[in-house]
């Protein structure tokens, strides 16, 4: 028998606010972690926290919170002068965040696999991510798409105001909860969506970004004492300034700004008067840096928050105030302190939970906020039929005053933003995906006991890939399939390429996919509703050689050079298929299509998709413009698929 | 006698050497005939030999007569002084200078100015170790060893190496490439200082200086307008209210201006300490955040994942050393900004002529502060008001994006004849400029405001478009067939070209 949980403690927020009267008593707080057994590190079965300095050549003793007194005291006492609980903090925060993710999503997380080169060699699995607490000697912190790892470092602060951070003392980003997120989330979409660093289109970096500091920001909500304090002393108004909508403050008084959010929800005007961000259409237009464009979208989702807060928590009002909505001078009384926390903390984790499970519903490549906003819908839809305090209204809303909108929609509603379920389809294509459906009710009940990490994954890969025993999803989908153009359609993906100019270039291999992500999901609702799905995307490249805007012929990125006016694009689908009907059934497929689709399948060689060209139009115009100073000199030209790996993004 | 003694300037030729991507321009001011002033602005480019450079330095002391009255250094990077180095003798033997003017962060003989040297020359030598050290981590075969098997690892490889030769370049700009490392000021900058034949002591120049009354430069007005000494861009980035850099009125403006400098590059400290330090960093401990206690044995280290040899791929033993491009690409702008800015204004036709060195946007954003009602009472002078009567701009930084302000530099530039002169030229560049320079929106802006009279030290290799589909050349032309037929043959005949200089004739 073991306990529950590991209880560790840690710093809410980052160290300066330990040396704030104001702040130090509700600074300090236990994570609760899910028991497990831990090697000195420390090193468990997500995380593995190997704290070598290469600037010093030296590693750091590593902490065992199996120790006596670590285990009695939950874990060291936060200190920054000592290593050990460094290698604690980043410990706690990143397994906290794992496990939101893994409750969110009713399933095990997977990191990206390595991906290989050479003879046979495809991808290795990767039990654990790897975090280095101490790996430079610079304000910044990144995740490390290559190693699997997070790297963070520490430097000697030049702040702004001496009042609140010593001049040259040394700020450790390992010790900020919200930089620990924000990185553990950027190798957690990795996991999910490795295709979401390839600048496809302006949002997508700027995705990443944002989803990091949402997940950073909402965990701030799930602190209980931090989340009384605040309400205490913003009396419950959450639109003003405060601790909880702030990320990185010691950083950035030591350096100037972190992550996107420190002008996302409002700044301070020349009298020292905090004003919230007025939403503006315009930005989202015309602003293309990824940090800034995903404050956008960071914006957009603590706003919806405050909706959902201020709905829940009417009636309280009401009752505190007998109806007159004016609160009483004076502090609050502890009561209804304590239940309006109820109440922030219920909305925020509905809030973190919807965007979290949104992930599952976003195509596999080339994602737009609009198209978060379809999935953050229809993922909520499925699981919780009656929306009772109008969440997804919400967010809606939000997002529709930031002039975000999905493309190819007649309206906002709730029902046209919902991703549609294919309907009456052919029956040559209902007997293809019956097929599927078959392999993958097998693969489910393979799956359905196991626990462990790796034996799922190789599972997976079997199902994938096939053995002497299975045939594997690929080759049933290759062989067995009748294709029809119906399901080119559906999946935006091409199955041969008979209708497709490549110009005086050679084709030598049929159309090849990925099968990426193949994952069984459960989830449960808020009100107690089950959702079983089995997900897993296609993705397919291609080159595409455009002149002067026009398409002129196709390429094969595999086996050719990149011609003048050549690009390498994608299209990829994301399968949904519903377990708890009577009969399994194809219930989504979200996809980013290769061609432009026509009613019917004509003679004609099929164009490429509108989103194609927009591609093009932005990778070859728009992204040199906004490509980073730093990126432009170091990463070595527009088109450098290194260039954008997150430590250049993360320079600043 | 004659009403008018005075010899008013008629025309001005511009004369850009082709030495390589930097600057080395001549100016003579004419009156009618007579060449009544002449001026130098820097001599440099990124690299050449003594031998590839000296034909270049001839024929400019050859067309000076041996004498200059004004020799202008902008500001302290290889691209700009290099040729007083390798041209050592002909300089010293063969050209005199009547003044010598520098930006007021040149002056050493102030402590303060001195000290903030010192403390650069820090950052300068740490970035010159750094740069080496990557070099050789990145052709090492263990750093190869690291990458094997993973996809794509050739494609890293090069990525990694063509990193540190962008670091390496960006070194190259601030050290002298013939010494280990930092020993001082740049070779190039110390003998156009002190070795050559000069007639007045140095001025240093300050925002909101006005030259006037020279000899030889009847009815001219120079208008300083950087090295900034107001900063407040500094403090504006780089915090909120009630975080601030707060701004003592009691400072000198120098002082601040200083503060902000350090405040720009003092991040990396820590990084500069631990690059400078000889010796073993492993066993000194006053490198280290933490004590010697904390410090695991070595058994413990070789159980640790991280000596895991299957898991060589995930060590991080040289990503530390990335940070340096971090502090270059920091010292560039730097250094960048503090090149000295003059505007030459001809006080009858109110044209202006706008040289200012490699200053980036802090600085052209410091320019609309200058209050120059203060120097000139009475009048209602403004920065923006020089700017929109500029006809001849000579490009910052080698047609980079952050070398042209736009909302506060190009498109303040309204004169209808003007003409701009760049200095770029990729058969001699820094492989890690190519990917900035030209920076298109700049130039397509410069062809559309100048008709197409933009003159590029180099058009070799130079495309309009980023798929090089376009030769920029094609692109000159086009603009061109946007002049009226006189406008465009009276701008061709203002030019020479030959294989040394292109020089262009600036009507006044």
């Amino acid at each position: 028998m073991h306990p529950r949980n590991r209880n560790l403690k840690g710093y809410a927020f980052d160290p300066s606010l330990s040396l704030l009267i104001d702040t130090v008593d509700i600074n300090t707080i236990d994570y609760h972690i899910p028991w497990e057994e831990l090697k000195p590190g420390p090193i468990g079965e997500y995380v593995e926290v190997v704290d070598y300095d290469p600037t010093i050549k030296q590693m750091y003793q590593p902490v065992d919170l199996n120790g006596e007194f670590e285990l009695v005291n939950s874990g060291l006492d936060p200190s920054e002068s000592n290593p050990q609980f460094h290698q604690q903090m980043v410990y706690a925060v990143a397994m906290v965040t794992i496990k939101n993710f893994e409750k969110a999503l009713g399933r095990k997380l997977f990191w990206a696999t390595r991906l290989k080169e050479g003879p046979g060699a495809y991808e290795d699995y990767v039990p654990r991510l790897r975090i280095y607490p101490h790996a430079i000697r610079e304000a910044n912190a990144y995740y490390s798409p290559l190693k699997k790892a997070v790297l963070f470092g520490y430097f000697s602060a030049t702040p702004n105001n001496v009042a609140l951070q010593m001049p040259g003392s040394l700020v450790f980003t390992c010790l900020s909860h919200d930089i620990i997120a924000h990185e553990v989330t950027h190798a957690i979409l990795d996991g999910l969506h490795r295709e979401y660093n390839q600048p496809t289109n302006p949002d997508v970096l700027a995705f990443h970004e944002a989803f990091a500091d949402i997940i950073a920001l909402f965990q701030h909500f799930t602190f209980p004492d931090v989340l009384k304090h605040q309400i205490s002393r913003t009396r419950g108004n959450l639109d003003d300034q405060n601790l909880l909508g702030q990320l990185a403050q010691q950083f950035g008084v030591s350096i100037g700004r972190y992550g996107s959010l420190r002008n996302a929800l409002g700044s301070y005007d020349e009298s020292g008067q905090w004003v919230p961000q007025k939403p503006d259409p315009a930005e989202y237009q015309e602003v293309m840096e990824p940090h800034h464009r995903g404050s956008i979208l960071v914006a957009a989702v603590f706003e919806a928050f405050l909706t959902i807060y201020k709905r829940r928590i009417q009636d309280l009002l009401r009752i505190a105030t007998a109806g007159s909505g004016v609160m009483p001078e004076g502090e609050l009384s502890p009561d209804l302190v304590n239940r309006l926390a109820n109440e922030a903390s219920k909305s925020a984790q509905h809030v973190l939970n919807m965007c979290i499970r949104a992930i599952d519903y976003c195509p596999p490549v080339d994602i737009t906020f609009g198209d978060f906003l379809r999935a953050i819908i229809t993922a909520d839809f499925d699981l919780a039929d009656d929306d009772k305090f109008h969440y997804r209204l919400a967010f809606i809303d939000s997002f529709r005053r930031r002039g975000i909108y999905p493309t190819n929609l007649k309206n906002l509603s709730e029902e046209s933003l919902r991703f549609p379920s294919p309907m009456n389809l052919s029956d040559d294509t209902q007997r293809s995906i019956r097929i599927l459906v078959d392999f993958l009710k097998k693969y489910r009940e393979r799956l359905l006991y196991e626990t462990e990490r790796e034996k799922i994954f190789n599972i997976t890969k079997t199902y994938i890939a096939g053995s002497s025993n299975v045939t594997g999803l690929h080759r049933r989908l290759t062989h067995k399939f009748k294709i029809t153009y119906e399901f080119e359609k559906l999946t935006g993906l091409v199955f041969n390429w008979e209708k497709f100019n490549f110009g005086d270039s050679v084709v030598r291999d049929r159309p090849s996919f990925q099968i990426q992500n193949l994952r069984l999901v459960s989830r449960v609702g808020p009100d107690g509703k089950i959702v079983n799905q089995i997900v897993f995307s296609l993705i397919q490249r291609i080159g595409v050689v455009i002149r002067s805007g026009e398409f002129v012929h196709y390429y094969d990125p595999r086996h050719e050079e990149r011609p003048i006016g050549g690009i390498e694009v994608q299209g990829g689908s994301t399968l949904i298929f519903d377990l708890d009907s009577e009969d399994v059934r194809l219930k989504y497929a979200i996809s980013k299509p290769l061609f432009e689709p026509n009613r019917s399948d004509g003679r004609k060689t099929r164009l490429p998709s509108t989103r194609i060209l927009s591609q093009y139009q932005f990778q070859s115009e728009v992204l040199p413009t906004t490509i980073s100073e730093f990126a432009s000199y170091f990463g070595i030209g527009h088109d450098n698929r290194f260039g954008h790996m997150f430590s250049i993004l993360h320079n600043h | 006698m004659p009403d008018n003694p005075k010899k008013n300037i008629t025309d001005v030729k511009v004369r850009m050497y082709k030495m390589g991507t930097g600057d080395c321009i001549s100016l003579k001011f004419l009156h009618k005939a007579e060449t009544t002033y002449t001026m130098l602005f820097d001599c440099g480019c990124i690299t050449g030999s003594k031998a590839r450079l000296t034909p270049f330095v001839e024929e400019l002391i050859h067309d000076l007569d041996g004498h200059v009255d004004a020799l202008v250094i902008t500001h302290e990077h290889q691209d700009h002084v290099l040729g007083f180095q390798r041209c050592e003798e002909l300089f010293v033997e063969g050209l005199s200078v009547g003044e010598l003017w520098m930006g007021w962060t040149e002056n050493d003989a102030k402590p303060k100015v001195k000290k903030w040297k010192t403390e650069y020359g820090q950052k300068k030598m740490a970035l010159a170790r750094a740069a080496k050290q990557l070099n050789e981590d990145v052709n090492s075969s263990e750093f190869n060893n690291q990458l094997a098997g993973s996809l794509a690892a050739n494609e890293l490889l090069s990525f990694h190496q063509k990193f540190a030769n962008s670091v390496q370049g960006f070194a190259d700009l601030h050290v002298n490439e013939d010494e280990k490392e930092y020993k001082g000021p740049l070779k190039g900058m110390q003998i156009a200082k002190e070795e050559l034949d000069r007639q007045h002591e140095i001025n240093y120049l300050s925002p909101r200086e006005i030259l006037y009354d020279i000899e030889g430069l009847d009815g001219v007005r120079i208008f300083v307008l950087g090295p900034p000494t107001t900063h407040g861009e500094v403090a504006k980035e780089s915090g909120e209210v009630g975080e601030s850099y707060q701004h003592n009125k009691q400072l000198d403006p120098e002082d601040y201006a200083l503060d902000a400098l350090r405040f720009q590059i003092q991040d990396s400290d820590y990084f500069t300490r631990t690059m400078n330090f000889d010796g073993d960093v492993s066993s000194d401990t006053t490198l280290a955040p933490f004590p010697a206690s904390t410090f695991a044995s070595k058994s413990t280290l070789r159980k640790s994942p991280y000596e895991n040899t299957a898991e060589a791929w995930r060590r991080i033993d040289y990503e530390w050393l990335q940070s340096s491009a971090n502090l270059a690409l920091r010292m560039n702008s730097l250094t960048n900004n503090l090149s000295l800015v003059l505007a030459i204004e001809f006080e009858e036709s109110g044209k202006v002529m706008l040289f200012p060195g490699d200053a980036e946007f802090g600085s052209w954003e410091s320019w609309q502060d200058i209050q120059w009602n203060e120097v000139l009472p009475g009048s209602n002078l403004t920065t923006e008001d020089l700017l929109n009567r500029v006809v001849f701009y000579k490009v910052a930084h080698h047609l980079s994006h952050n070398g042209t302000a736009q909302s506060l530099g190009l498109e303040m530039m309204e004169h209808p004849d003007l003409v701009a002169m760049a200095t770029l030229n990729y058969d001699v560049i820094n492989s890690g400029w190519k990917s900035t320079m030209p920076n298109r929106a700049i130039l397509k802006a410069l062809l559309e405001r100048t008709k197409g009279r933009t003159i590029i030290q180099n058009t070799d290799h130079l495309f309009f478009d980023l798929d090089d589909e376009i030769p920029l050349t094609e692109k000159i032309a086009e603009f061109q067939g946007r002049m009226s037929a006189d406008e465009l043959q009276e701008y061709t005949n203002s030019l020479i070209e030959n294989d040394k200089f292109v020089e262009v004739s600036i009507k006044i």
